[in-house]
């Protein structure tokens, strides 16, 4: 048991180191709040922004940045549709596998049906991209690789069938620092109709998916060019 | 103005001297009582260093609607009710069966209880439900007026008299089981 003094020197020092915890977690906890108050701003600003009217937007269209994209691609300004508002990404309340399709056969991804649902009877178009599979021959269960020249050729299938493709820009972080880094890749915007009548190659299997950037933002679809000429290779 | 009141005083201004005269005067009747709502010497030590924590931690100003010892033993009470409601479901030993406790206990008792007849009633006590245990304590021991207790068990004057009478009424059975005739009671 303890004699009074060392009681009374026990309670004040417990005090005092209480008192400085407390004084610690109050800093923390105004240091959160501002953190949360200027997160939700940005939210905000980026959630005006994205919902602004497509015709708001600036008609910056940039061309591409290195020669060998010049050669494999050719590349015209994009007129967009004065009215359509364009689905970069949509939030999905679940994180799926997916087995990739067989032959003549398709999927969307969770987020692009649950845009869809959204939007359903809206004028808007879907910024997607194409993932191209083929299945094994002789009744493997693997997958083959389709090699560049071939999905060369499919591109332009579809595009010549009516769908309208366009090279987009995303970022993902990289190395241990995370820097961000820009990458390419090649994008079809689809209407909800093109992707109900969507006619498969029984060569390939496919998938729709946001392109989305590496803290899962959809991408900016003010630099879009549009693509008619496809060449190899293909940066997805 | 008592001495707790002028000590904790001195302690507002700064002086922690104030603070030591504080619990070198009501440490033990306040362990004790605390023990009346534990029945474990050791945890109703812990608590009661925690509520002279609070005293220096909070500083809170006196109400002077009460004196000081009421005021600190209200602080006290709440501090254990506290514990019981956060630990209600650890399990009970029985003190026969952590023979350090009981004589912690006996030692912390004999220390504050210098008359023998009150160390009997004090024993005769520990068979009492808590509530009548812990009220007459405040009576008994710490001298404090039915109005008093009340305010520090939370209850009405009345109400407290009536639990004191039946308090009375319940170690005077205990005592007259065990052969002891007290005559103050």
């Amino acid at each position: 048991m303890k004699t009074y003094k060392e009681m009374a020197e026990d309670a004040l020092r417990r005090a005092e180191k209480q008192k400085l915890t407390n004084a610690k977690r109050k800093k923390l906890f105004a240091r959160a709040a501002v953190s949360v108050f200027c997160f939700a701003a940005a939210v905000t600003c980026i959630d005006i922004w994205q919902n602004a009217p497509v015709s708001e937007m600036p008609p910056e269209i940039t061309t591409l940045g290195t020669e060998s994209r010049e050669q494999n691609t050719t590349v015209k300004p994009k007129e967009k549709p004065e009215q359509k508002k364009v689905i970069t990404s949509f939030p999905a309340n679940a994180v799926c596998s997916y087995i990739a399709p067989g032959n003549g056969e398709y999927l969307c991804f969770i987020e692009v049906n649950e845009a869809r649902k959204k939007y359903a009877g809206q004028d808007v178009v879907f910024l997607l991209a194409v993932d191209i599979f083929s299945e094994a021959e002789n009744g493997e269960p693997h997958l083959r690789e389709v090699s560049d020249e071939e999905k060369a050729a499919e591109y332009k299938r579809l595009a010549d069938d009516g769908f309208d493709f366009y090279e987009v820009t995303y970022w993902d972080y990289q190395g241990e620092e995370a820097r961000k880094v820009y990458h390419t890749a090649l994008a079809a915007e689809l209407t909800e109709e093109q992707l109900q009548g969507f006619k498969p190659s029984e060569k390939y299997g496919y998938t729709f998916r946001f392109i989305t950037n590496g803290d899962s933002s959809g991408i900016n679809d003010d630099k879009i060019n549009a693509v008619t000429n496809f060449h190899t290779p293909f940066i997805v | 103005m008592d001495n707790g009141a002028s000590s904790y005083r001195r302690f507002l201004e700064g002086d922690e001297d104030g603070f030591i005269e504080i619990v070198r005067d009501y440490k033990d009747g306040l362990m004790l009582y605390i023990n009346s709502f534990t029945n474990n010497i050791h945890i109703a030590e812990e608590l009661t260093e925690e509520t002279f924590v609070k005293l220096a931690l909070k500083k809170p100003r006196d109400s002077k609607k009460s004196s000081f010892k009421t005021w600190l033993y209200t602080i006290g009470r709440n501090t254990a009710i506290d514990y019981l409601r956060k630990n209600s479901k650890l399990q009970k030993i029985p003190l026969e069966e952590c023979p350090e406790l009981t004589s912690d206990e006996e030692s912390v008792e004999r220390a504050y209880i210098k008359e023998e007849n009150k160390l009997i009633l004090h024993r005769a006590m520990q068979c009492l439900k808590p509530e009548h245990r812990q009220i007459l304590w405040l009576i008994y021991f710490e001298g404090f007026s039915n109005k008093d207790a009340g305010k520090i068990i939370g209850k009405s004057t009345h109400n407290t008299e009536t639990l004191v009478y039946r308090a009375r009424l319940s170690l005077k059975a205990e005592l007259d089981k065990e052969g002891y005739i007290y005559e103050n009671l």
